[in-house]
């Protein structure tokens, strides 16, 4: 995660797609849910770019969704910050 | 310092005066989830603290780069009002006694509350300060009331 560049990258299945749910903080009270929906190269990475709909910031929440046959896998994690 | 990193990442931290002289460089690798807790030490091994006008700069992001606030934090039990000085046009968040209360800063990054219809302020009550930076990083503050 990149909240310079405001891009998340990420690898998991080639050729599959994966949905990113992004809770963007615009203050300590009020947040901003954000979707996206991408597909997975031959080489499984992903890469989505927020800079068009939001600033991407410190502590701005990410969730990395895969559907697989069925299973849901995820897998969360915080934009860097301190 | 608390803060979160990119899982996998080393984390370095350098804590410097307004002259950027060196106060603490300390480094750390993410515990859990990409989150990390680093203490910080001078070279003679005493604790390092962040003070109003010190620079915070991190490498988990190009722009983390933070220069500690001008700040100030004031409650009063006789009047339960809550006055602060922080970040510059700013959210905030002021938790007293669990009552969490929301805002933002002026231009000079102050802010006054006037708790009275919501709690009773008491002397020694913890109130605790969270203003946040364009960036997401956050700045924190703890007093007791007075």
């Amino acid at each position: 995660m990149d909240r310079v560049r405001d891009t998340i990258q990420g690898a998991t299945r080639p050729n599959a797609r994966v949905d990113i749910l992004i809770q963007h903080r615009e203050s300590f009270r009020r947040t901003q849910e954000f979707l996206y929906s991408e597909k997975t190269g031959d080489d499984g990475k992903f890469k989505v770019d927020t800079s068009s709909d939001f600033d991407l910031v410190g502590f701005d929440s990410v969730t990395v969704l895969l559907d697989r046959g069925g299973d849901f896998f995820r897998a969360t994690a915080l934009v860097p910050g301190v | 310092m608390t803060g979160s990193t990119n899982a996998g990442n080393k984390v370095n931290l350098l804590l410097t005066d307004h002259n950027r002289r060196t106060k603490s460089a300390v480094s750390g690798a993410p515990v859990q989830f990409g989150l990390f807790e680093l203490s910080m030490f001078t070279n003679d091994g005493r604790a390092a603290y962040a003070t109003d006008g010190d620079w915070l700069i991190g490498s988990f992001a190009r722009d983390a780069s933070v220069q500690m606030p001008e700040s100030a934090l004031r409650g009063s039990a006789l009047t339960d009002r809550v006055s602060a000085r922080c970040t510059p046009n700013a959210p905030y968040m002021l938790i007293v006694r669990k009552r969490r209360f929301f805002g933002f800063t002026d231009a000079q990054g102050r802010f006054e509350r006037d708790l009275s219809l919501r709690m009773n302020v008491r002397r020694g009550d913890q109130l605790s300060l969270y203003c946040m930076f364009p960036t997401g990083d956050v700045w924190q503050r703890v007093d007791a009331a007075l």
